[in-house]
């Protein structure tokens, strides 16, 4: 017999294991790819997911609650402010000079 | 006009961090978000804020969870990228011009360039946009204005 | 779910300390500032889940704050970085 709670620790469980796992993406990408743009892509976009998924599986899990309307006011003010920092960040390298990494060199554009 | 809007947002926010609907509570959040809207609105936001016809902001509802969808196709680029061995990046920066006629309509675009795949808004030069893309394929979308003429569509029709 | 709550929470906090790493090496002060605010996202979803781990909501007021410091924290550093400055008129 499957109950209610089950259903929901198992969406639980998925979502927040997903999360953990784009979490963990942003991590290798910060470490592996080659300069701060490409860093900043990795950054943004998976951390951004993986919060969002991690929250979302927190709010799930703690069910109708005014903690869960915290929460997804959590997710909310990750999903905003990441893209921004990430643009906020990648202009100031810009305007500070920091030049984009280039596979092949002597290229232009 | 201003501080009643900033003060309605300080006022939901102060619902959500109390989470009570007792009399005095309700009554000191009035005082305070009344307080920091008036003062938010004098010092923060000089400009208007940007506002919306119901058509607009009805389509900007329906490219919200387009917008979910792209960050998630986005983030999926990035694994693939980044968990391949020979790691295949080649990023270029490429520039666009835009015609849009509203700060919101290039917020909104910056945004999207930053959550669609490969693409991240680097710097905004009047109405240039600089864009940083993980490989020269993932472009396209912004180089034939498609992002574009949709976050046209959503704000300035 | 607890046990499985407690493995996320030490996952991210692993996580956080390989992130430290990047903001140790650089090689650019911009590289360092997005390192720590990824530091500090993993924070704020860790005290999430302690929260619900102790059942002390406290603590997701504690995570709210910490987001919007987190975020006002590294948009004055990259601008004073860039522009030197802290106020709003350009240079």
């Amino acid at each position: 017999m499957i109950s209610a709670v089950d259903i929901r620790n198992a969406v639980t469980v998925v979502l927040a294991a997903v999360g953990a796992l784009f979490f963990l993406i942003g991590t290798i990408g910060l470490v592996r790819l080659p300069d701060f743009y490409a860093r900043t892509h990795a950054a943004t976009k998976c951390d951004t997911v993986g919060a969002g998924s991690l929250l979302l599986a927190l709010a799930v899990f703690n069910g109708v609650d005014v903690s869960t309307l915290k929460i997804i006011a959590l997710a909310g003010l990750v999903l905003l402010s990441s893209p921004t920092i990430g643009h906020a960040l990648a202009r100031a390298a810009h305007r500070t000079g920091v030049a984009p990494w280039q596979a092949r060199k002597g290229r232009t554009s | 006009m201003k501080t009643a809007q900033a003060s309605t947002l300080l006022f939901a926010f102060w619902l959500i961090l109390t989470g009570s609907l007792g009399l005095l509570d309700l009554a000191l959040g009035v005082v305070v978000s009344l307080f920091l809207g008036a003062w938010a609105a004098r010092f923060l936001w000089p400009a208007d804020a940007p506002a919306l016809t119901p058509r607009q902001a009805g389509r900007f509802l329906l490219y919200i969870p387009r917008l979910l969808t792209s960050v998630v196709m986005a983030a999926l680029q990035v694994a693939e990228v980044v968990l391949d061995p020979r790691m295949p990046v080649d990023p270029v920066v490429i520039s666009h011009r835009t015609s849009f006629t509203r700060d919101i309509s290039r917020v909104a675009y910056a945004n999207s360039i930053t959550l669609t795949p490969g693409t991240l808004a680097v710097d905004i030069d009047s109405d240039t946009f600089y864009v940083h893309c993980l490989a020269e394929h993932f472009a396209t979308d912004i180089a034939t204005g498609d992002l574009e003429r949709r976050v046209l569509r959503v704000f300035e029709e | 779910m607890e046990a499985f709550f407690w493995g996320v929470g030490i996952f991210l906090l692993l996580n956080a300390f390989v992130c430290l790493w990047r903001a140790h090496v650089g090689p650019t002060v911009m590289d360092r500032i997005l390192a720590v605010n990824i530091v500090g996202t993993t924070t704020l979803v860790v005290l999430v889940v302690l929260a619900l781990v102790f059942g002390r909501s406290m603590l997701l007021d504690v995570a709210l704050v910490y987001g919007l410091l987190n975020f006002v924290i590294t948009i004055t550093a990259g601008r004073f970085l860039e522009t030197g400055r802290l106020s709003g008129e350009r240079p």
